[in-house]
């Protein structure tokens, strides 16, 4: 029998080899084979083997893609066709992609802001088990007593450790100011971000000190711990540890014992120097501070994992009656009306909680909503729009369709097409999407005040996942809706479109166009609004008044020698100083009158000079303001608001005595009202008015300067020279009371500002979408119009016929989305206690701006197609 | 077609080819070839030249009838074509006018 040439190298070179090749390829090597096997049939295999792999080189091999016809081409196929289908119609793959590039750039933008938002405080080990202690009372507070964070850790075993920090205040709870020097380098700097904390606070918020001990720092009375970056604009490169800081003039110098790492961005307070509290305690043991007696401090704890928070909330109110003196009376109020402690998960604070002295102006939970609303209704849109001109493109993709049927396509096959299309058009659109995040950027963090960068790795996945959400959202319809059509229909001549899919277009259309008019009116009322907040009448002056931080307290003592110095300025109006301006927090301690003493109720306080009321320009109700000339005022006398006359219910309020309980104190300082103000807006008008009580004593934080409104410039120069005079050891600002009061509404500007924006990239996409659409359907039109013309339509009767439809439809989306704009932006006006309210005219004038923008829009392809000429259309047929 | 190269193999494959006239397929030039040169030579090498030399217009070929001993599979036979004869004989007046300015020298 003859040897048979090894079966495995034999079918390999079948396999690979060029047909035409193979006959004599195989045919020779099985003729050597042969002869060889005669003598070493072992190596005749080896051989032959061999010489199949030294065939293995492109010449001989076969082209693949042309054997399998049925899968590699057809994709090739699909391809090829959806570029070309791309390519043939231009316009409208422009607007198909441009719509979409929008959409997804500004969806990015929006969820960067919305994940920047909820990552708050994520920066600390396991800070899951991070919490902090509130009281909610009616009138909730942040702060609660020093000893509680002690106490929480010895009495529940839940909680692994609590620590109590407190940044330093000045008068007034303004948090002090604080002049740093290094002698050695003679560097000074002003420093604003220092807070007192308990020995062990890096046992509750664990993140990295690199370098020094921080235990030992936070035991030792003169130590303090600095950050990274302070370290380093005061030591430069050298190392920090064991130097020396001088802190205000009259203080001692502090040992730099320990560097942290810089609080990040997304922190709900931050802080550049770290003292102990066993230094703020040594300057006063005795305070009532550091007992439980002052709801005083913040306190945070450290649950172990696993604990149940809600559990340990519910045990607080009761244990605390260990410490505290709870009258039953108290606490059968408290517990009826769910008052007690409040145990804060770290990671709500950012965005949920508005409570009376936060640390850091929060954020608001609500503009994230709004935000992902905007986000998602903008990817909504940009994909109807795909979808929209999809399906109107499918009279020019029936034959296609069709004839792919008759050869045997499958329907599954169909739809895959077309999502591979659509997938085909995103991933064009991400890349142009991704230019325009790029040039979009800087404008984007200039607008919402953050820093965000663009980096490919970060976002890399999520662009990803939003292309494949869009293909789905926008090709599952259109693959659907293509691959159903019938191709014995298509190719008998029959009309394509059905009645179905053009209503189908017209609902998705006044859908676009419903959340294009809730955005716009949406957007005109957020700017109602703060139009309306810039004009608002505060009861104050706001412009013309130049404020100056006092930083140095040894200032007040020499006040009125400086109000005299600034007053023979030329152009200095009236010069007076308070602890408190309009737009910063205010301490509050209860009052009562004397004649009835059981009724106390919370008033906010500021310290204030001679002369506010006429510097400010706030008007007097009743009675007197502040004298010199009267010598009892510097006593204990009082000035209160309108509103504190009112809640006090004391009819005529001056006069009265009344008791001022200062720092929860037994013994309240009695003193009469001598004045009554109007009210006046110094908080934001988010609130209502609160009362307020005004005290005469020199404990100021601000320097408040009226001037006329000629040359300001120079006459700051001249105001800076002299306060220079009195002090030289912390850097001169001032600032204006407009600007500050600005600073209040900064969240709304922002959102407001954003707001706008996407709305106009929704209606700039709801319009893109309109074109398109209609740029197919009057092009479908021209014969009838032809036809119309011929009879003798005049091109005035055309145009109104060629708007119209898409003029009802766009009326029509006006009328749904008024009542649903209408009840959102009521309810955001309503976080303004004092709101413009909703005007039916901007629903009428966003209405009108709607189809106007629409008319313009429809323009072109209206003039165009009512100008045509009809016998060209009619001639060909 | 303006000067077409052929390299050294691929000249010997066509010398061979036309030497076995109407008898060479891939086998038997590749015996020829060992004979002459003394060596073994790879067949794959041989049908790598031979296809280039077929594209180049040198050599045509036709398939003979089946044969037993090759599994069924048909020879394929290559004629020199007029170009290929040419090309040879360019190729070997070539290098006899060079050789022919060779001095006379004797390596003794």
């Amino acid at each position: 029998m003859q040897a048979l040439p090894p079966k495995r190298a034999l079918q390999f070179l079948r396999w690979f080899c060029r047909e035409d090749y193979l006959e004599e390829i195989e045919g020779d090597l099985t003729e050597i084979f042969i002869k060889q096997s005669e003598s070493s049939p072992r190596q005749a295999k080896w051989k032959f083997s061999w010489s199949v792999l030294k065939y293995f080189r492109p010449q001989f091999i076969k082209t693949f893609k042309n054997q399998q016809p049925t899968t590699f081409s057809m994709y090739k196929n699909y391809f090829t066709i959806a570029w070309r289908s791309l390519l043939k119609s231009k316009a409208h793959t422009l607007i198909k992609i441009s719509g979409l590039a929008l959409g997804i750039a500004s969806v990015f933008l929006m969820v960067t802001y919305i994940r920047h938002e909820l990552d708050y405080d994520r920066y600390y080990d396991h800070y899951e088990n991070l919490y902090r202690i509130t009281w909610e009372n009616e009138n909730p507070q942040t702060r609660t007593p020093h000893p509680m964070a002690l106490a929480m850790v010895s009495d529940f075993p839940e909680v692994e450790s609590a620590v109590s920090l407190s940044p330093l205040w000045g008068p007034g709870l303004t948090r002090r100011t604080f002049s740093v020097r290094n002698l050695e380098k003679d560097l000074r700097f002003d420093e604003k971000e220092i807070l007192a904390v308990d020995t062990n606070f890096f046992d509750v918020f664990r993140f990295p000190v690199v370098r020094g001990d921080a235990k030992k720092a936070l035991k030792n009375v003169n130590g303090m711990l600095i950050s990274e970056s302070t370290a380093r604009k005061y030591f430069s490169s050298d190392d920090p540890i064991g130097k020396h800081l001088a802190v205000n003039a009259d203080d001692a110098l502090l040992e730099v014992m320990a560097v942290f790492k810089d609080v990040p961005d997304q922190s709900h307070f931050h802080f550049d120097i770290l003292v102990s509290y066993v230094r703020e305690k040594s300057f006063n043991p005795k305070s009532e501070y550091y007992t439980w007696a002052d709801f005083g401090h913040f306190n945070y704890v450290r649950l172990k994992p696993g604990a149940d928070a809600k559990a340990l909330e519910a045990k607080l109110l009761p244990w605390v009656r260990k410490y505290i003196n709870v009258s039953d009376e108290y606490f059968r109020k408290a517990t009826a009306n769910n008052f007690g402690f409040r145990v804060q998960p770290l990671t709500d604070i950012h965005l949920k909680s508005k409570l009376r002295w936060e640390l850091e102006p929060n954020g608001n939970i609500e503009y994230v909503y709004i935000m992902t609303a905007a986000a998602l209704l903008t990817l909504v849109i940009a994909c109807i729009n795909f979808m929209n001109l999809m399906t109107a493109k499918s009279v020019d993709r029936a034959k296609e369709i069709g004839i792919r049927k008759t050869l045997g396509a499958l329907r599954r096959q169909l739809s895959f097409q077309f999502l591979g299309e659509a997938f085909l058009v995103t991933v064009i659109a991400l890349a142009i999407a991704v230019l325009l995040i790029e040039a979009a950027l800087p404008f984007y963090n200039s607008l919402t005040g953050h820093s965000f960068v663009f980096s490919y790795k970060g976002t890399l996945p999520i662009l990803i996942a939003l292309s494949c959400v869009v293909t789905l959202l926008a090709g599952v319809y259109p693959s659907f809706y293509l691959s159903a059509i019938q191709p014995h229909s298509v190719l008998k001549g029959k009309v394509l479109i059905g009645n179905k899919g053009y209503r189908l277009r017209s609902v998705l259309i006044v859908f676009q166009f419903v959340i294009s008019m809730a955005l716009i009116s949406g957007t005109t009322i957020i700017f109602n609004q703060l139009n309306y907040i810039q004009h608002k009448d505060l009861g104050f002056d706001k412009e013309e008044v130049l404020v100056i931080p006092i930083k140095n307290r040894a200032i007040n003592k020499r006040i009125q020698t400086l109000k005299t110095e600034l007053l023979t300025i030329d152009g200095v109006v009236a010069v007076s100083a308070s602890s408190n301006l309009p737009g910063s927090q205010y301490n509050q301690n209860s009052i009562s009158l004397v004649e009835a003493p059981e009724f106390e109720m919370d008033c906010s306080e500021a310290f204030v000079d001679y002369d506010l009321l006429k510097t400010m320009n706030i008007e007097l109700g009743e009675g007197r303001f502040f004298l010199p000339e009267n010598l009892t005022d510097t006593t204990a006398a009082f000035v209160v608001n309108e509103t504190a006359a009112r809640q006090l219910n004391a009819g005529s309020v001056v006069g009265k005595e009344l008791n001022w309980y200062l720092d929860k104190n037994d013994n309240p300082i009695k003193g009469p009202v001598i004045g009554m103000m109007k009210d006046f807006h110094f908080q934001s008008i988010h609130h209502a008015v609160q009362p307020l009580i005004f005290i005469l004593y020199p404990a100021y934080n601000h320097l408040v300067i009226k001037l006329d409104p000629r040359d300001f410039e120079n006459k700051i120069a001249q105001i800076k020279a002299v306060y220079l005079k009195f002090d030289e050891s912390f850097d001169f600002e001032f600032a204006f009371l407009d600007q500050q009061l600005d600073q209040q509404y900064k969240s709304e500007q922002r959102a407001g500002l954003a707001f706008g924006l996407f709305a106009f990239i929704a209606v700039t996409i709801a319009c893109f979408g309109l074109f398109g659409i209609a740029m197919l359907s009057f092009k479908q039109r021209t014969k009838e119009i032809s036809i119309r013309k011929v009879m003798g339509a005049p091109t005035f009767h055309l145009i109104i016929l060629l708007l119209s439809d898409f003029t009802k439809l766009i009326f029509i989306a006006i009328v749904i989305a008024i009542p649903a704009a209408w009840w959102v932006m009521d309810n955001w006006l309503n976080n303004f206690t004092y709101n413009v309210g909703v005007h039916p005219g901007v629903f009428i004038l966003s209405g009108f701006a709607l189809i106007l923008i629409s008319w313009i829009t429809l323009g072109y392809f209206t003039l165009r197609t009512s100008r045509i000429n009809p016998t060209e259309v009619l001639r060909s047929e | 077609m303006t000067q077409q190269s052929l390299g050294e193999f691929e000249e010997l494959v066509l010398l061979m080819v036309a030497a076995l006239h109407d008898e060479a397929y891939g086998v038997a030039i590749l015996e020829g070839l060992e004979e002459k040169l003394k060596k073994k030579v790879n067949i794959s090498a041989v049908h790598v030249a031979l296809k280039r030399i077929e594209d180049k217009g040198f050599v045509k070929s036709r398939f003979g009838g089946i044969t037993e001993d090759r599994g069924g599979r048909r020879k394929k036979f290559y004629v020199i074509t007029a170009v290929g004869k040419r090309m040879l004989d360019a190729q070997y007046e070539l290098r006899n006018s060079i050789y022919k300015q060779i001095p006379k020298i004797s390596f003794g």
